[in-house]
């Protein structure tokens, strides 16, 4: 009778856990799903503001991907104060469940996903195949300027989701870390580069923004990625992700979640890398296995 | 007397231990307590010393907000120490960050989600570079490891808490004994001495602590109650004594099977048996004495006073008249009380009865004062009058057979005016010389009343005369004004029953009225010669008036006829010649002349409305406004008018004034509703505050409420003459009339929204008007 009880104790708790973060039902959801749960779940636009104006996901809101970037150097954030402002004035609230959209490439959506997830947002998903994918089904388009009710939202940091150029340095001696340059070969390699010095962090394997993507340009599904990472995450606790700016390397994070690994992103980028004197560079192709 | 031993005993014993018991669990409390707040104290600097190792991350975020700086401050936090939770907020309050262990998760209300008073120690700290404020941080430590100190102290004290309580008990029951017994003692002795009321006695002890204070103080009561006792027993004497003399009756009545009148008399003090003339014991011997001295008509009421209690009421006051001794009415004002049993039935009643003939008198005479004053008031303007009604008053007040109103004629002489009552040979006429003596000639002298019981025997008057005149009481009040004495008010009785002092006081009052009575009498037959004489110069000059208007209509409108009819031929003759611009001028000369001709005409309109006798006729208002419209309508066919005439508006008054009122304000509004389309006007009345008010409202230019007290007189013109012709006459005669007939005139309106002009006539009735038109 006692243990009746308290399974029956349990199996509620777990409901009602389910109900409260399992509105969202992964970190990607489909345009159907979005559909049929507008109502509990806040849309964002990543795209730009004039994007936004032409056409968007009724109901959503416009948070630019573009804005999420420090005046002095658009590689790293904003201040926090400039960040919590962002998001508040684009109605985020830390208690709401949050879907972000862009045009359908990802770097957008995956970016602002990882600002949030970052901030400590408990519940943030990406829609599958952006706007497209919405608009594609016949689904209606809301117009006009961004408008959003005032949002409330306290930063709580997730500081394992996130890597410092220090991180980095250490992370280059570590086994049981990963570096992933998720830049395009040429740039891996050091045939291009857009910071002083052209290479890679040594040690980083190099999985490319256009790698996650099938040939329809969408995100692969979770076996498709794992067999894009293969054996490089045996072994390894953490992996922290880079490219040029940020967006490219969000998407390998937002992949990396997926197959449920400790990611971070390295804040700084190439350009930030490459900037530290002293800091080793490698070039060329990334060995074999 | 052993009934009461135990439960000394056992309140001292419980006592005793409560209060041991209670120093113990409070001791036990404050001390635990004690350990709480110093642990939290401790907790709290554990946290303050956590958030200055934190400083240089913190100043370092908040002076830039670089994420990376929050990230460097995250780590350094679950790297090491204790702290469970942390906000940063920044300069203006707003909160940057949040940080709580094992569990990174945005929320939307810091303040909601830092932890509570039992969750953790608490501190607030501000973040400072140099001296520039940057922020704060409140910091959180658990409390966890402080509560393991609390429980082992709680162990503890259990069982000593228990041991400290077993030996207050057993302290408490050997300790009660040694208070408990003198008082035990003390007891039984006051039973003894209750018991057999024997005050004298005293009690003893050998103690001196304060159960020996409480056994002298006990004997101290009885002393004192033994005083009381012979105390009680002087005042019992002194009651009697005082109800023996007082003015009023005091009595008690035992009623018995609730017959309110017919019970045993108990108690009648001494002034009742002295007031109707009998002897005391008489009031028991004989229940209906009372009723028997009782004026027959106050039965009716007394019983029914008295039945108000049978009824349930507490006491009940009943006003009547007894018989005295020497056989006079004397009201009684007697306050009645019943007492009952406890079923409620009325066991006995009792009285306190006061005699208030003085004052029901003196309320009466005040009364006939002010009805007096009010007469001498509405007839002060004649004298004969005035004389007889001060006179016939003041024989009424004092109920004299006569009563005389004399006048001081000159330094010697005084003439009775006036003279009432019985004929004893006084003539209203009578002079007499006031040197010669008499009473009248002593008040004048003194300036004071004067009161002889029997004039036979004052020096002052003769024996001869009062026994001519058959009267004895007198009583002489002198009229006094401004300090100088201008007559006297005497009265007089056949019989040796003197005037008392409130007599005289009254009478004195009647003087005071009757000099302020004279004096305006003077004032105002005075006022009325001067009307009277002003009203004749004033006739006079209104005859004078009239003929210089008559001047002005003749004289100068001859010469402005003159100018007219000379320009016109001109202007006819010569008019060629002249060219345009001289034949426009000559217009101008002949418009000017003619509206100066209608100028002189409504100045003698004016001036006929002003004068002339006003004759009262009923009058048709609505008629007359029916009648300006149709001429209005004739004289200008091309306007269209609504008009809206509410019938019946007749009154009072006169017809050809009424006549050119009307006319005045219908053909002003008529006037300026000139260009509007429809142009409405509107004659009717309402009635407000008891009079009707008879308006005409029209939708035309209107006027600026600024100017409205502008409008009613000669003149004034709100437009100008090229927008709306008129001489600015019209309202003025409108005034005019309305205040001849005693009634009055105003507007209300607004610059384009039209006008209403509302008037009363007085009720209907013509003012009347004392001078009459020659």
């Amino acid at each position: 009778m006692r243990a009746a009880a308290a399974a029956l104790a349990c199996a509620l708790a777990l409901a009602a856990g389910a109900v409260r973060a399992g509105v969202l039902p992964d970190l990607v959801v489909s345009a159907a799903w979005l559909l049929a749960h507008r109502g509990e779940v806040q849309a964002l636009d990543a795209r730009p503001v004039a994007a936004y104006a032409a056409g968007h996901l009724p109901g959503a809101a416009s948070l630019p991907e573009g804005r999420l970037r420090a005046e002095v150097d658009p590689v790293r954030l904003p201040a926090l104060a400039r960040l919590r402002a962002l998001l508040e004035g684009a109605g985020v609230r830390a208690g709401r469940p949050v879907v972000v959209y862009d045009d359908g490439s990802l770097k957008e959506a995956a970016r602002v996903f990882w600002v949030l997830e970052l901030l400590g947002h408990p519940a943030v998903a990406v829609l599958a195949g952006g706007l497209p994918a919405w608009t594609a089904a016949g689904r209606p388009l809301e117009r006009g300027t961004p408008r959003a009710e005032r949002g409330r939202f306290v930063p709580a940091l997730r500081a394992a989701r996130i890597a410092t150029r220090v991180d980095m340095r250490l992370a280059v001696d570590d086994p049981a870390t990963l570096i992933v340059d998720a830049r395009p070969p040429a740039a891996y390699e050091g045939r291009v580069s857009s910071g002083p010095r052209a290479g890679h962090v040594p040690g980083a394997v190099n999985v490319p923004y256009r790698a996650h993507l099938d040939a329809e340009g969408r995100l692969l599904d979770r076996a498709g990625l794992r067999r894009l990472y293969g054996q490089r995450l045996r072994g390894v606790r953490r992996v922290y992700v880079y490219c040029d700016r940020g967006r490219e390397s969000a998407v390998a994070y937002l992949a990396l979640r997926l197959l449920g690994v400790e990611a971070a992103v390295y804040h700084g980028g190439w350009g930030d890398w490459s900037r530290a004197p002293g800091l080793p560079v490698a070039t060329g192709p990334e060995p074999a296995p | 007397m052993s009934g009461y031993r135990p439960g000394l005993r056992a309140r001292l014993a419980a006592v005793i231990f409560a209060a041991s018991a209670t120093v113990t669990f409070v001791g036990a409390a404050a001390l635990y307590a004690y350990q709480v707040a110093s642990l939290r104290g401790e907790a709290r600097a554990q946290a303050a010393q956590e958030v200055r190792e934190l400083e240089p991350d913190l100043v370092e975020l908040l002076a830039t907000g670089d994420v990376e700086a929050a990230v460097g401050l995250v780590r350094r936090i679950e790297s090491g120490g204790a702290l469970a939770s942390l906000v940063v907020r920044d300069r203006a309050g707003r909160a940057l960050l949040l940080y709580r262990r094992g569990e990174a998760r945005a929320v939307e209300d810091a303040a909601a989600a830092a932890p509570g008073p039992q969750a953790g120690a608490r501190v607030v700290l501000p973040v400072r570079r140099g001296r520039e404020a940057l922020g704060e941080v409140a910091a959180a430590v658990p409390l966890a490891h402080y509560e393991a100190h609390l429980a082992s102290y709680r162990r503890l004290a259990a069982p000593m808490l228990a041991g400290l309580l077993a030996l207050s008990l057993l302290l408490a029951v050997a300790l009660q004994r040694r208070i408990s017994a003198p008082l035990l003692a003390l007891a039984a002795e006051l039973r003894e001495i209750g018991r057999r009321r024997d005050f004298a006695r005293r009690v003893r002890t050998g103690l001196r602590d304060e159960v020996g204070d409480l056994y002298a103080g006990v004997n101290r009561m009885l002393e004192a109650l033994e005083a009381a006792h012979g105390e009680l027993a002087r005042r019992e004497a002194l009651h009697r004594a005082v109800l023996e003399h007082v003015e009023e009756i005091v009595y008690r009545v035992r009623v018995a099977d609730g017959d309110l009148f017919g019970g045993e008399v108990e108690f009648v003090s001494p002034r009742g048996a002295e007031l109707l003339g009998v002897r005391p014991e008489e009031f028991r011997r004989d229940p209906a004495l009372w009723l028997r001295h009782m004026h027959p008509a106050d039965h009716a009421r007394v019983r029914e006073a008295t039945e108000a209690l049978a009824r349930g009421a507490r006491s009940v006051v009943r006003v009547y008249r007894l018989k005295d001794a020497a056989g006079e009415w004397r009201w009684m004002e007697d306050r009645v009380v019943a007492e009952r049993d406890r079923a409620g039935r009325i066991v006995a009643l009792t009285g306190v009865a006061r005699d208030v003939t003085p004052q029901r008198r003196w309320a009466g005479a005040l009364e006939r004062l002010v009805s007096v004053a009010r007469e001498l008031l509405e007839h002060v303007a004649e004298p004969e009058c005035l004389r007889r009604t001060v006179a016939a008053a003041a024989r009424e007040i004092v109920r004299a057979d006569v009563a005389a109103l004399s006048l001081r004629e000159d330094a010697r002489t005084c003439r009775y005016v006036a003279v009432e009552g019985a004929d004893v040979g006084l003539r209203p006429g009578t002079c007499f010389d006031l040197e010669a003596g008499g009473l009248c000639g002593w008040v004048a002298a003194h300036g004071e009343p004067v009161r002889v019981a029997d004039i036979a025997g004052d020096p002052r008057v003769g024996a001869d005369r009062a026994a001519a005149l058959g009267l004895r009481a007198a009583l002489v009040v002198p009229v006094v004004d401004e300090g100088r004495v201008v007559g006297g008010i005497s009265l007089f009785r056949r019989e040796a029953r003197p005037f008392d002092a409130s007599d005289e006081r009254l009478i004195a009052l009647l003087a005071g009225i009757t000099a302020i009575a004279l004096r305006m009498q003077g004032l105002v037959l005075g006022l009325e010669d001067h009307v009277r004489a002003r009203t004749e110069e004033l006739r006079a000059l209104n005859r004078e008036l009239e003929a210089f208007a008559y001047t002005v209509s003749h004289d100068l409108r001859a010469p402005l006829r003159a100018i007219d009819g000379f320009s016109l031929a001109v202007l006819e003759d010569e008019g060629e010649r002249l060219g345009p611009e001289g034949r426009e001028h000559l217009r101008r000369v002949r418009a000017a002349a003619q509206r100066m001709a209608q100028l002189i005409d409504d100045l003698l309109a004016l001036a006929q409305v002003t004068r002339g006798e006003l004759r009262s006729e009923t009058v048709d208002l609505s008629a007359l406004a029916r009648e300006v419209v149709e001429g209005l309508r004739h004289v200008h066919p091309g306007r269209r008018v609504e008009v809206d005439i509410r019938p019946g508006a007749v009154v009072r008054g006169d017809p050809r004034l009424l006549w050119t009122l009307m006319e005045n304000l219908i053909g002003n509004a008529w006037k300026f509703t000139r260009g509007r389309e429809p142009a409405r006007i509107e004659f009717g009345w309402e009635e407000s505050g008891g009079e009707r008010v008879y308006y005409v409202r029209d939708n035309g230019a209107g006027f600026d409420m600024a100017y409205a007290d502008k409008l009613f007189r000669p003149f004034q013109r709100l437009h100008t003459a090229s927008e709306f012709e008129g001489t600015g006459i019209g309202l003025a005669t409108v005034r005019r009339v309305v205040e001849r007939h005693g009634g009055r005139v105003w507007a209300e309106g607004a610059v384009d929204e039209g006008a209403v002009i509302r008037f009363t006539l007085g009720g209907g009735r013509a003012a009347p008007r004392r001078e009459s038109a020659a």
